[in-house]
């Protein structure tokens, strides 16, 4: 699925040249897949996009102004815009700040209109399913430490 | 919690969730120093001047099991202070497991018992109740003076939850909190994974 998305992503970049990084991020902060630009964190890039949500919704709720659709983060450089996609996260991308926001905005809400239904079918987890759990029992973090 | 089945990934979510200045950041510090780097991206912490924890610390950590599964576990910490109340309720979302790091001192009694009511007030909200998710203690500050027993700090969380005492700060049961956790989140989220 995140190769799907991951394509969806791709060909939003390639229609809006001011786009520099795209990312989509489900309500809990974990990114399902995203198109950075080089040097983007991307678990990060993920943690604060979810965490923009978070905050965006419950302002929202204090004031009662409704659903969450956009938030916008403006820098001297970059501008940060978050759409929300459904109720599975939000479609979080940079562009540059002298962007065309309207033509921008309009390819951003058609992406994540695609993204509603891509992320809501289902996968069939069998494959994980016929996994063997006592995998687990082997591991441990203490194996991976660095070494004094 | 995501599943991707293509990329063979798993992403789950585990919160570090106690009173202020429990050693919930510093679990997450003697993590990321010991942990080797291939193992773990950097630490995001969006705090106040003075070092507390504003908003959240974050601390991707990523490994590979046999059969190829890669498991990248979202490590996030809430502040403790009680007008960050709202932030704690929004980090502890979407959670799969939640360690609880209370300080073992006796003076912190009160303010455990508080934090520890609110987090479930929070999960309730979510519609999580015991058992739906796995939660494990941490009885941090284990070098102190004046501390309750392992008995007492049993009887403040109910006696129900498997706990680890820590010093967090020497990095003493740090890791056995992590594996402890990771294990059964994993293994809860892949039973859910089943219905």
């Amino acid at each position: 699925m995140s190769q799907q998305v991951e394509t969806l992503l791709k060909k939003l970049i390639k229609r809006n040249p001011q786009i520099k990084s795209v990312a989509v991020v489900n309500y809990e902060g974990i990114l399902i897949a995203s198109v950075l630009f080089p040097g983007t964190n991307e678990s990060s890039f993920g943690a604060m996009s979810a965490a923009l949500l978070g905050l965006g919704e419950h302002a929202l709720q204090e004031i009662e102004g409704g659903r969450l659709r956009e938030i916008y983060v403006r820098g001297d450089n970059m501008m940060l815009i978050v759409v929300g996609v459904s109720d599975v996260g939000v479609i979080a991308v940079t562009v540059d700040s002298d962007a065309p926001l309207g033509v921008v905005l309009m390819e951003i809400r058609r992406t994540a209109n695609m993204l509603s239904s891509l992320l809501s079918q289902k996968q069939d987890v069998s494959d994980i399913l016929g996994s063997d759990l006592s995998i687990l029992e082997d591991f441990s973090f203490k194996d991976i430490l660095e070494e004094e | 919690m995501v599943i991707d089945v293509g990329k063979r990934e798993i992403n789950v979510k585990i919160v570090y969730y106690g009173p202020a200045v429990s050693g919930k950041t510093t679990n997450l510090l003697v993590i990321h120093k010991k942990l080797r780097p291939e193992f773990r991206g950097e630490m995001v912490s969006i705090d106040t001047k003075g070092e507390r924890t504003l908003f959240f610390d974050f601390l991707p950590v990523e490994v590979k099991l046999k059969g190829g599964f890669k498991v990248r576990f979202h490590l996030y910490t809430v502040p403790g202070q009680y007008f960050y109340k709202t932030s704690r309720k929004l980090v502890l979302r979407g959670a799969d497991g939640v360690v609880f790091v209370a300080d073992s001192q006796k003076v912190r009694e009160r303010d455990n018992k508080v934090i520890w009511e609110e987090m479930w007030d929070f999960l309730s909200a979510q519609g999580i109740s015991e058992g739906d998710i796995p939660v494990i203690l941490q009885y941090n500050k284990r070098d102190l003076q004046d501390i309750m027993t392992v008995e007492e700090m049993n009887a403040l969380f109910g006696g129900k939850f498997p706990y680890f005492e820590a010093i967090a700060v020497q990095g003493k049961g740090v890791f056995e909190t992590l594996d402890a956790i990771s294990k059964l989140v994993l293994k809860s989220v892949l039973q859910k994974a089943r219905v």
